[in-house]
């Protein structure tokens, strides 16, 4: 029998929902289709890390997602967002009073050097 | 995963010169936040002719990524504070060569609180799965000049 809607991961725990831009959001599913050899090598390093397949995957992608879109050389924007931007970079500068606002907060620590 | 990035992928990341790690340590030099840092280009070659005024250059920016702070430490300002070097840098740049904006990209709805309350703004408003904000090295420059 299959479970209801929404309890597939009962079985399986989410490991990965310790990390902060997962633990808010629904779970969802993604499939991915995997030959044998690559499976098993999955399966090897999942349990090496002690943790399931699904899990194990998650992290390893997302770490490999985050590494990718702090490094890239190119943000492309559609036409609306490439539009308001240059809009945005026409304009005089102005004052950002939630920046002004943030950065004039106390810091609750020294520095060293 | 912000700390396993940092033991596996720091090596890596500097062989392939696309990025720089800063870091804060402790008194023990124990790295409680740390941050990449790396040039990149805002390509709006999408935009209609007339608003880009013909085939606009990429756009030189600051790209700030992977922002993170050991929870031991999180109600320091530590972030705040290694933002605001970043964006302090952005203005230096920009005055010795051309860096028109710093980019960072919200991988979390918490990640995106944050950096709003920084005053970054989305870089396409319309479109809710583009998690990337900026602020204008202009707005930045006369926001530091403001409150110095």
């Amino acid at each position: 029998m299959n479970p209801p809607l929404g309890w597939e991961c009962l079985d399986n725990p989410p490991l990965y929902c310790q990390c902060q831009y997962m633990s808010t959001t629904k779970e969802q599913r993604l499939q991915i289709r995997v030959g044998p050899a690559d499976k098993a090598l999955l399966e090897r390093a999942a349990a090496a890390s002690h943790l399931n397949v699904s899990a194990f995957v998650v992290q390893a992608a997302a770490a490999k997602a985050e590494e990718i879109l702090a490094e890239r050389s190119s943000i492309r924007l559609s036409s609306d967002a490439a539009a308001a931007f240059s809009e945005a970079l026409e304009r005089p500068a102005e004052v950002n009073d939630r920046l002004a606002l943030a950065l004039r907060r106390k810091r609750k620590f020294s520095w060293l050097d | 995963m912000l700390d396993e990035w940092l033991r596996r992928y720091a090596g890596q990341n500097r062989r392939r010169d696309t990025a720089a790690t800063w870091v804060i340590a402790d008194a023990n030099d124990v790295v409680v936040a740390y941050a990449s840092v790396a040039m990149t280009g805002i390509d709006r070659s999408a935009a209609p002719q007339a608003l880009a005024k013909g085939a606009p250059d990429p756009v030189p920016a600051l790209l700030l990524g992977r922002l993170a702070v050991d929870h031991r430490y999180a109600t320091l300002g530590i972030g705040t504070a290694l933002a605001a070097h970043a964006l302090a840098t952005a203005v230096e740049l920009n005055e010795k060569a051309a860096c028109r904006a710093v980019v960072v990209t919200a991988l979390s709805d918490r990640a995106r609180t944050w950096w709003e309350r920084l005053g970054f703004h989305p870089l396409a408003p319309d479109e809710p799965e583009q998690l990337d904000l900026y602020l204008l090295t202009s707005e930045i420059d006369a926001t530091l000049r403001r409150i110095r």
